[in-house]
């Protein structure tokens, strides 16, 4: 899948803009706070609907205006062309246009347009607590998988539910109603995650054994809160974890509390890596996402590479360039021109100035 | 702008559905373009403001004590459809497909919004199931996150062990519709659904 063009506007710091993009590398060139992440953000929304970065919806709509809105138009790699049209109000509502006609139901949109995202900070997924590795899972599945995105979607519309009662002090019989769909949908969740990682942590190992030149062999371990994977047995967890639940006035224990761990030769990664070994990792668990993706979705994902190579010396950076697959279209940021930085790849270079985007 | 204008401008954005351009489009077709039928659309307002109540027995819309499908000695009396509102309860007398009678819950269990079973129209369900009119209940409610637990509830709070029939209406493929269009969630609760053909 290509992007050909790529309209802005008020989008964060981009009044108005309109992109078009020839070959299959591109350069987004210019000092910091210019707006180039924003680029590869907007591109990434067409994909999951919503932002790879922190913070709230309001910030994606530009100071003092109303609403903002992105337009994406793709080629497929059987060369039929689609369009997309995003909009969102300062609330942070959206609106989806599939060539002209609105998208109500997301779970039939998700997985069209996938795109794999390289950051320089993608090391907090090894360092950091579980909250950002649960979250880059549920992506990949959700984009990979309109059953996981429907069943995680119940999951924590039932979570919410029942930590509302058990912030109100509503009683069991209650819980008992929203229970009996929330269990299923938390079996279902965990099966689904026990199915998908060991497929994940294969593509790691193969990529990692190509980044790295020590032998250790990279894999990713799940950590489920709730072993047991029966209705029954999850059933009777949440009924004996109510009074707890009460008294902390949410839920305690469930798959919205799994985690997943970064394993080389069966040791954790977090604390006992080296800071090579962890970047290392973090790069080959996106490689993975993007051959993952590729597979399941049935086209090449986009490749988005924010300053992932800013604090890389000449020839890592140069080993980097040869993991990008040929046949992706990869999209890139940096401070220095690519030229200058001794890169022999053709890049079509845009420099990137106050939220204004120039051909250079 | 006078102030009258305004004011009811004000009024009609109020109501759901309507955004500033529909209510300007309105509030000047009723002042200015045809003050004439104004008049007449105050009285049916007030009529229709004053005379409209909750049927006590289902909780339809009424203008009696009793809707006119309570007071409908013709339809089933032990058979009872549940819906979450009443135009649900309208969508389903359009179709014909059902002689029985209903009972409007007036909404769905939502802890989060502050829905709970206090503010849904149970007391009377109960009520009619306690004496002894009612042998079938059909749940005709919505199956997301809150009607499943809605219908749980139902099930297990009001009905009980209570020796009646409780049925849920099916959740598939739309009439005249095929296969290969259906989600995987759909196709799945059709599948779930399926009758014997024989």
């Amino acid at each position: 899948m290509r992007l050909l063009a790529l309209n802005l506007e008020n989008f964060r710091n981009v009044e108005a803009a309109g992109l078009s993009f020839s070959g299959q590398r591109t350069f987004f060139w210019g000092p910091n706070g210019q707006g180039k992440t924003n680029l590869l953000e907007a591109i990434a929304f067409a994909g999951v609907l919503r932002s790879f970065r922190f913070g709230g919806a309001e910030s994606l709509v530009m100071h003092d205006a109303s609403g903002a809105s992105l337009f994406h138009r793709f080629q497929g790699d059987d060369g039929n062309e689609s369009e997309v049209l995003l909009r969102f109000d300062s609330k942070g509502a959206k609106h989806v246009e599939l060539d002209g006609e609105r998208i109500t139901r997301l779970a039939d949109y998700v997985g069209r347009f996938p795109s794999v995202v390289l950051s320089s900070r993608d090391f907090r997924l090894v360092r950091d607590g579980p909250g950002e590795r649960r979250r880059w899972l549920d992506v990949t599945l959700s984009t990979s998988s309109s059953a996981y995105f429907q069943t995680l979607r119940n999951y924590h519309r039932g979570l919410r539910e029942r930590n509302a009662i058990l912030k109100r002090g509503g009683g069991d019989a209650e819980l008992d109603a929203f229970e009996a769909s929330l269990v299923p949908a938390a079996v279902e969740l965990t099966r689904l995650r026990r199915e998908a990682l060991p497929e994940l942590s294969d593509l790691l190992a193969e990529r990692y054994g190509t980044i790295s030149s020590s032998r250790e062999k990279a894999s990713l371990g799940y950590k489920p809160d709730l072993e047991d994977a029966d209705h029954a047995t999850v059933a009777g967890r949440y009924l004996a974890g109510r009074e707890r639940d009460r008294v902390l006035g949410s839920t305690r224990r469930g798959p919205h509390r799994d985690d997943f761990r970064f394993l080389l030769d069966s040791r954790d990664a977090r604390h006992l890596a080296s800071e090579g070994q962890q970047r290392g990792l973090v790069l080959a668990l996106r490689l993975a996402e993007f051959s993952f993706l590729r597979k399941v979705c049935g086209t090449i994902p986009i490749l988005l590479v924010d300053d992932a190579l800013g604090e890389l010396d000449a020839e890592r950076k140069a080993n980097f360039r040869k993991l990008l697959p040929d046949d992706a279209q990869v999209f890139a940021t940096g401070t220095i021109h690519p030229a200058e930085s001794g890169d022999s790849e053709a890049w079509e270079v845009f420099r990137v100035n106050a939220g204004t985007f120039e051909l250079s | 702008m006078t102030p009258g204008f305004e004011n009811l401008l004000k009024g009609l954005k109020s109501l759901p559905g309507l955004g500033h351009r529909s209510a300007e489009r309105i509030a000047l077709h009723l002042l200015v373009e045809k003050p004439e039928g104004l008049d007449a659309l105050i009285e049916i307002l007030r009529t229709a403001g004053t005379s409209a109540r909750a049927c006590s027995i289902c909780g339809n819309l009424s203008e009696d004590e009793k809707c006119s499908i309570c007071g409908d000695e013709e339809r089933e009396q032990g058979k009872i459809c549940v819906v979450e509102r009443v135009p649900d309860l309208f969508a389903i007398e359009r179709s014909g497909a059902f002689r029985g009678r209903y009972h409007v819950l007036h909404g769905k269990l939502s802890p989060i919004r502050g829905i709970g079973p206090a503010k849904l129209n149970f007391a009377s369900l109960r009520a009619r199931i306690e004496k002894g009119e009612v042998n079938e209940l059909i749940l005709a409610i919505a199956n997301d996150i809150e009607g499943e637990a809605t219908c749980h509830y139902l099930s297990e709070e009001i009905v009980g062990d209570r020796d009646m029939q409780v049925s849920r209406i099916g959740f598939g493929i739309p009439s005249g519709s095929g296969v290969t269009y259906a989600d995987e969630v759909t196709l799945r609760s059709a599948l779930d659904a399926r009758r014997d053909f024989s």
